[in-house]
């Protein structure tokens, strides 16, 4: 891991659909008695009520770097206002940007990995999708957008969970667990959420890649639903050979690197005692050495992908090839 | 241990950053109200050059102007932006 220069600023992204109750969410981060001062970027902050005096309005500025090459588009918009914002860094402690409904989140993400200055003076902490629990269903059916924030996501908020029954709540869980089976999903009633668990996340660090039980993420089996959005993961027991695992990754990556919206993985690299821990926005690949693997603990490779339309046989494939001992097939 | 080609990239050295920011401002003329934005580009995108930098010159309610160099931002010369600017 790189040695760290001079303190980051975190950044919390606020994504989720219109009425799914980011504002309320807003509100509460600002007027909180939690001691920290946050400098907010929104779309259209004359329609919403947000008491903060360091307030910026952004415009959704797409800046394609690299012609039009997805992993090389961010958004300039934010990186103007965060130049400006850093010249008066001594007024906040933390920013806070709330996209809109239709906004595509990969940009927004990537601008905190590509520009280097924002890349050295910030750092994103999580992707909070506020989502509501009554009207979820539909907007997944209707809007890839909704599919896309969920994708993206790192925390769900599960809003305005009282309006309906706990079947109904399970089901919405279930859907969200099928397109995202690695974010953390709150459940709430006007975003009553304890905000340190919204918060100081840091969900990018590669040291927290995949907090999450693999059971619990091979219970995610529903084919009720034809999200263009889905995910699945692929586990190994057996060691996988690092002169093939990289190169193959990388070749994922460049192929399926539009459509793979966000992998994360820990993989246990043959001759190698720590764990490698990887994860990916798009084509944006960076992975790790980790800690050592504990005694007890099996030494299982499992990655997650998250994407439009990947094709999982392909990939699937090409993972059991990276395995140092391939099992002899029946 | 084995090597690590997905290492993650490191950040930037400010005085490097600083100085090529200061650079961009100087050739074009350009005041603080224009936000400059740099970027080291590893790209994996077939149709895209390996390395690269991309400055990208943020005037006030313009479009962004867009200035390559096909080096890494280490190596990054003043005359190297006097050139593409001339």
């Amino acid at each position: 891991m790189p040695l760290p220069q001079t303190p980051q600023t975190l950044v919390t992204v606020l994504t989720g659909y219109l009425g799914a109750g980011k504002t309320t969410l807003l509100n509460r981060i600002l007027s909180e008695q939690h001691g920290k001062k946050y400098a907010v970027i929104v779309n259209e902050f004359g329609e919403v009520g947000i008491d903060n005096d360091l307030i910026v309005d952004a415009d959704e500025e797409v800046f394609e770097m690299n012609n039009g090459c997805i992993c090389c588009t961010v958004r300039g918009d934010l990186i103007r206002i965060i130049e400006s914002l850093m010249r008066r860094r001594d007024r906040f402690d933390a920013i806070i940007i709330e996209t809109t409904g239709l906004a595509d989140p990969a940009p927004v993400a990537q601008t905190f990995f590509v520009d280097d200055e924002v890349r050295q003076k910030t750092k994103l902490d999580a992707i909070v999708t506020v989502v509501d629990a009554k009207h979820l269903l539909g907007e997944l059916d209707q809007a890839h957008e909704a599919q896309e924030q969920l994708a993206f996501a790192d925390i769900v908020i599960l809003n305005k969970a009282d309006l309906v029954t706990p079947d109904e709540l399970k089901t919405v869980e279930g859907r969200i667990r099928k397109i995202n089976p690695t974010a953390v999903i709150r459940q709430s009633t006007r975003c009553d959420v304890p905000l340190d668990q919204v918060m100081n996340q840091n969900a990018f660090d590669l040291a927290r890649v995949l907090e999450i039980e693999p059971e619990f993420m091979d219970e995610v089996h529903d084919h009720e639903h034809d999200d263009a959005v889905t995910s699945f993961s692929l586990t190994s027991r057996e060691p996988l050979d690092p002169e093939k695992f990289f190169p193959w990754i990388q070749s994922v990556a460049q192929h399926f690197g539009i459509d793979m919206l966000r992998m994360k993985g820990i993989i246990a690299l043959e001759g190698d005692d720590d764990r490698y821990v990887i994860q990916a926005v798009h084509m944006l690949l960076e992975g790790d050495h980790q800690r050592a693997w504990k005694a007890d603990e099996a030494r299982l490779s499992r990655i997650v992908f998250i994407g439009r339309n990947l094709p999982r046989e392909i990939i699937e494939d090409g993972f059991m090839k990276c395995r140092a001992r391939v099992e002899a097939v029946a | 241990m084995s090597e690590n080609p997905l290492a993650p990239r490191s950040r930037a050295l400010p005085r490097r950053l600083n100085e090529i920011k200061a650079w961009t401002r100087s050739i074009y003329d350009l005041d603080d109200g224009v936000a400059i934005s740099v970027a080291e580009i590893a790209c994996r995108d077939e149709d895209c050059p390996d390395i690269e930098t991309v400055i990208g010159i943020m005037r006030p309610g313009e479009q962004i102007e867009i200035v390559r160099v096909h080096k890494l931002l280490v190596d990054i010369l003043f005359d190297d932006l006097k050139q593409i600017a001339s």
